[in-house]
């Protein structure tokens, strides 16, 4: 692999990442009631109030007149004012990152670390059954709506980033522990065992490096579905984090705050999908 | 065949059976509201009890699965197949392709498709016939699912066409398509069945969520989603466990299904 | 021997020297504002509730204008002009002094252009501006451009602001002040230390120390805090929840009765809409909607959607409105032949089992209804089955709700909507936009031209002769009549009101819930947290 593509993807990227703001504004431009307002429905305003609330979206109509203005704003750190919350999206994004970053976060680091051991333990003491358990505890986690197991840890009183990570852990689950039974049936694993090297060493060497391509790219699309996974839970829970602000401003189709949360998804997911890249770089250049 | 297949296929065949005989083996229809036997426990007349409506859950469970069994496998299929072919090509072509693929990869997993969801409802007529609404939802789903899997086959693809193995391939004379589709799918499929396993759960319960825009199922028709959401009101089921069930159906299929298949790659 | 000490020491009122506790309960959304001008939904007019003070208070449970901060009032120049005597000796709650040229502020920041809001917009009546003049320190006159009937009724929701150059935050007349806001997480409002009133024994109120009022949206986990004794309160329970507490904990739950909130539907009959002709003659048909009105059991929505918790519906107004219900009026009964009576009188036949129009259209319509409320979509699907029995295919469409608006306000494409439009204000005034074909809240063909048929303009000329008088009586009989013309016509199908449900922990002391807004609070300033029951509780 040479570093040449690399350097053109790093490169594209801001591009990339501008055009999915504009086409998160056009997406949402064009959905449905993004115009109306909940408080036309008051009948006790009057037809005048009525009138100057639906002027109050009248310079948000243009899409790209509006994401023009909207990266006019950005590059001096203005990202509008929320319609629904009244409040500056830059303020409401500094509150919120982090509440999910810790949900997410923890969440990640749970299920990466529920899901390597339980594809990995069966390597280590083949013959319990141990796939056929976590792989019947994945299929029992993933046939429960995120929302239930949200409530199961309420009632509970537990954590909720130990939510975050049991409904997480499923999803990687499946790749890690397919991906993993896939390599270590490979004849050089046998030939390895055969010629009596330390079980570690096989586990090591011989198992988790092959399966290390796949395992990096799905660290870093784990990322974006960990943030797919803490709306439900956010807005389940009443956490006050990104999940949360997305839901409702989606409700409330809050402009401002959906194009800056689509450039903070966006962000993030090509972030962490290079970091992946360049991981991969890094080690093939190594082996 | 062992003993866990013998039981997979039997409960398989049990599950496909009653489902294609639902109206036969249930005679209420799933619509009919029984008014005065609002959430009634299990007796002769509803083996499962009803619902908040009052209609029989066994025939709603039996015929949301024709829906959901059907549909939720084929969005399953379509989102594996599209991240199969763009993860290979992607992976083994490299040059322009990939970063092209890269690209459009990335804006998918970035972009909120909600509102595309909702501009689709939008489009559709209000009084569309509900099947039609159901297969929209679900192909939608399987088109719109597959740019993470995608990654994680072209990082497999990449890291396979880079191999000893694809070496001695090459030199063994394979040109051309036939490289990638006889030497790099087979090494992809751990993969890709992951991926179809974890989409099939996850599309049933997101075809639920759809309802909530007005795209899916919708009343009185029953799906495995909806059901399923029946489940959020979480101090009910101590009152009413089989409401339950359907999850455990679900989970039986799924791990018969995954037994059989499991016995398919080992033979393979 | 101890428990009955206990149960002594619960029942009385705190004594002196002792704090009424910090009362907890949940706001279903953050506050749009803060500001008490600007409110106008529910959060924020549970803050306003809470914190500001009024010149008049209506009495939630008499259902009376009382004076509050205005001793008496004068109305005067035809129903123009109000003048109030205010009371004295008042202060905010930084202190300073409450005089007359707070209220003549109030008010010129309420007849601001910019400012659109409720509170604001009751005012608005004709062109002009209202505006307020100080005759004393202690006396204020307040001009409006028009006559309005019931005047002294719209300062109940008039918060009065500290003249300029004070802070709106720590000014406050009413019984709490803003200590805290979490955005997103909660508002902690403390007692306010210079409020006004006090008890019968002499002592100041409010009781309480604090009010923390915790934005929780999801209904389950609210309950779910209840029942751990986290919050003290919930109001509007839903029924299904409601049931479960009264099965579990009889004591804890509260029914008021029919609350003021209607469940209705109704068919779109709007001038620019894109219905076929045929289905369009339907809609417009009144017999065409009697029969469908006939055709539903209401008693079954009510008593299977809403677990028996919600009253069958017969008109606009609900039976907890004291004064202006119409009483003659009775809700329709369940009467399938009256109902094909009246199709078959419209030209309508059956194929089979299906309904079939004059031009042999089979009738089919769609309901659409807000997704995410259950209690109405199991509303939705026993209509279903209830038209399904006379013939009619009826499909369900739940809509998140900024498309449904568009569909009913803007673009028209839709058959029927299922929906709830609460009337917040007791008196008809507040539902002149509904009724006047040309408002755009005269949901079934908004903004009329001129009105579109003869009972329409009927209920324009009735609206605004009650509007127009100030005698109360001649008034009950005006909107009287436009009950019954709404109860003929049906433009609206009302179908039910539901009950005013609440959860109050047995900590809490003068605990009396109402149907009108805000349910269980209205008495905030007399109510008690007990430390003592709370602790044996656990």
């Amino acid at each position: 692999m040479t570093i040449a593509p690399l350097v053109r993807r790093v490169v594209s990227l801001p591009l990339l990442w501008l055009l999915a703001g504009f086409l998160g504004t056009t997406l949402i431009r064009f959905a449905p009631g993004f115009a109306v307002d909940e408080r036309e429905l008051d009948a006790r305003l009057t037809a005048d109030s009525v009138a100057s609330i639906r002027q109050e979206r009248a310079h948000q109509t243009n899409p790209v007149a509006y994401y023009l203005s909207f990266t006019g704003g950005l590059l001096s750190g203005d990202l509008g004012v929320s319609r629904t919350l009244g409040r500056p999206v830059r303020e409401l994004l500094r509150d919120r990152i982090p509440v999910t970053a810790r949900l997410a976060g923890w969440g990640l680091l749970g299920a990466w670390g529920v899901a390597l051991a339980a594809a990995l333990a069966p390597v280590a003491w083949p013959g319990y059954g141990l796939r056929t358990v976590t792989s019947l505890a994945g299929g029992l986690i993933l046939s429960i709506p995120a929302a239930v197991v949200a409530l199961i840890f309420l009632h509970g009183n537990w954590p909720r980033e130990a939510a975050a990570a049991v409904v997480l852990f499923p999803r990687l689950h499946n790749y890690c522990s397919r991906t993993i039974d896939h390599v270590q049936a490979l004849p050089h694993v046998l030939l390895a065992r055969a010629k009596g090297a330390r079980p570690v060493s096989v586990l090591l060497r011989h198992i988790l490096a092959p399966a290390l391509p796949q395992l990096i790219a799905l660290a870093g699309v784990s990322l974006s579905m960990a943030l797919g996974v803490c709306i439900p839970l956010e807005v389940l829970c009443d956490v006050p984090g990104i999940g949360q602000l997305a839901w409702q401003s989606a409700m409330g189709r809050d402009l401002p705050v959906l194009v800056s949360l689509t450039l903070l998804t966006a962000a993030v997911t090509m972030t962490a999908n290079l970091a992946a890249d360049l991981t991969l770089f890094a080690l093939g250049k190594r082996t | 065949m062992s003993l866990a297949q013998r039981i997979a296929w039997l409960l398989i065949a049990v599950i496909v059976t009653a489902a294609a005989l639902a109206s036969w083996i249930v005679p209420a229809s799933y619509d009919r509201q029984f008014r005065d036997e609002i959430q009634a426990p299990p007796s002769k007349a509803h083996p499962l009890g009803t619902d908040e409506l009052g209609r029989d859950r066994l025939s709603r469970l039996l015929h949301g699965t024709q829906v959901s069994l059907l549909l939720a496998p084929a969005a399953a299929f379509l989102a594996t197949l599209l991240a199969a072919l763009a993860g290979t090509l992607a992976g083994w072509r490299g040059g322009w392709l990939d970063h092209a693929l890269e690209s459009v990869c990335d804006l998918t997993m970035s972009l909120p498709w909600m509102f595309l969801l909702l501009t689709v409802r939008a489009a559709l007529p209000l009084d569309v016939a509900p099947m039609t609404s159901v297969a929209i939802t679900f192909f939608l789903l399987g088109a719109l699912g597959w740019a993470g899997p995608a990654r994680v086959v072209r990082a497999g693809a990449r890291a396979l066409r880079d191999s000893d193995y694809m070496l001695m391939a090459r030199a063994q004379g394979y040109r051309g398509w036939r490289l990638p589709v006889w030497h790099l799918l087979p090494g992809l499929r751990p993969v890709l069945t992951a991926q179809f396993w974890t989409s099939v759960p996850l599309f049933i319960l997101a075809e639920a969520n759809l309802s909530l825009l007005g795209l899916g199922v919708v009343e009185p028709m029953p799906s495995w989603g909806g059901l399923l959401k029946e489940m959020e009101s979480l101090p009910a089921i101590g009152r009413n466990p089989w409401i339950l069930a359907p999850a455990v159906v679900l989970l039986m299929t799924l791990a018969s299904l995954y037994v059989l298949m499991g016995a398919k790659e080992e033979e393979a | 021997m101890i428990r009955q000490f206990l149960l002594v020491a619960a029942l009385a009122l705190p004594v002196a020297g002792e704090g009424g506790g910090t009362l907890r309960l949940c706001l279903r959304s953050e506050p749009r504002s803060l500001h008490p001008l600007e409110a106008a939904e529910e959060s924020s007019e549970t803050v306003r509730y809470l914190t500001a003070g009024v010149l008049v208070r209506i009495n939630r449970q008499t259902q009376r204008a009382e004076p509050e901060l205005a001793r008496s009032w004068k109305i005067t120049d035809g129903g123009r002009r109000i003048t109030f005597q205010l009371r004295e000796g008042i202060q905010f709650s930084d202190g300073s002094p409450f005089g007359a040229q707070d209220v003549v502020y109030t008010f010129a920041e309420l007849a601001s252009d910019e400012l659109r809001s409720p509170a604001a917009d009751a005012f608005r009546t004709a062109p002009g501006r209202v505006s307020a003049k100080a005759l004393s320190e202690a006396s204020v006159t307040i001009l409006l451009p028009a006559p309005v009937a019931g005047l002294e009724r719209l300062f109940d929701a008039v918060a009065i602001l500290p003249r300029a150059g004070r802070s709106l935050d720590r000014s406050v007349l009413g019984p709490f002040r803003i200590s805290q806001h979490q955005p997103g997480s909660f508002i902690l409002l403390e007692r306010n230390p210079h409020y006004w009133k006090k008890d019968s024994s002499g002592r100041k109120l409010p009781y309480l120390d604090a009010v923390r009022l915790d934005i929780q949206q999801n209904r389950e986990i609210e309950m779910l805090r209840f029942r751990r004794g986290e919050i003290h309160m919930i109001n509007k329970l839903d029924p299904e929840l409601f049931e479960r507490l009264a099965a579990e904990e009889p004591g804890s739950a509260f029914n008021a009765g029919p609350s003021m909130e209607p469940e209705q539907m109704w068919f779109n009959q709007a001038n620019g809409s894109p219905l076929p002709e045929y289905k369009r003659a339907w809609f417009g048909s009144r017999n065409f909607r009697n029969a469908i009105s006939h055709s539903i059991r209401r008693q079954d929505l009510a008593r299977i959607a809403f677990l028996g918790r919600a009253a069958a519906a017969a008109g606009p107004v609900s039976e907890a409105n004291q004064y202006w219900f119409n009483r003659q009026l009775k809700p329709r009964q369940h009467d399938p032949k009256l109902a094909k009576r009246l199709l078959v009188s419209d030209g309508f036949r059956w194929q089979g089992s299906k309904l079939v129009d004059r031009g042999g259209h089979p009738v089919q319509f769609s309901i659409i209804t807000n997704s995410g409320n259950k209690t109405r979509a199991k509303m939705a699907a026993l209509i279903q089955q209830d038209l399904g029995e006379i013939g009619i295919d009826v499909r369900i469409t739940p809509l998140d709700f900024p498309s449904l608006i568009e569909r009913i306000s803007r673009t028209f494409q839709y058959d029927a909507c299922l929906l709830g439009l609460v009337n917040v204000d007791l008196d008809p005034n507040g539902q002149m936009n509904v009724w006047l074909s040309s408002s755009g809240n005269h949901q079934w063909n908004p903004n009329q031209k001129s009105p579109a048929t003869a009972w329409e303009a009927e209920i324009d000329h009735l609206m605004r002769s009650q509007a127009a008088t100030l005698d109360p009586e001649r008034r009950k009989k005006h909107f009287d009549k436009v009950q019954r013309i709404v109860w003929e016509q049906e433009p609206f199908l009302y179908l039910v009101y539901k009950n005013a449900l609440a959860a109050a922990a047995p900590s809490l002391r003068n605990f009396k819930p109402v149907a009108m807004f805000p349910q269980g609070f209205w008495n905030a300033d007399q109510i008690v947290v007990s430390s003592t029951v709370a602790q044996s509780r656990r």
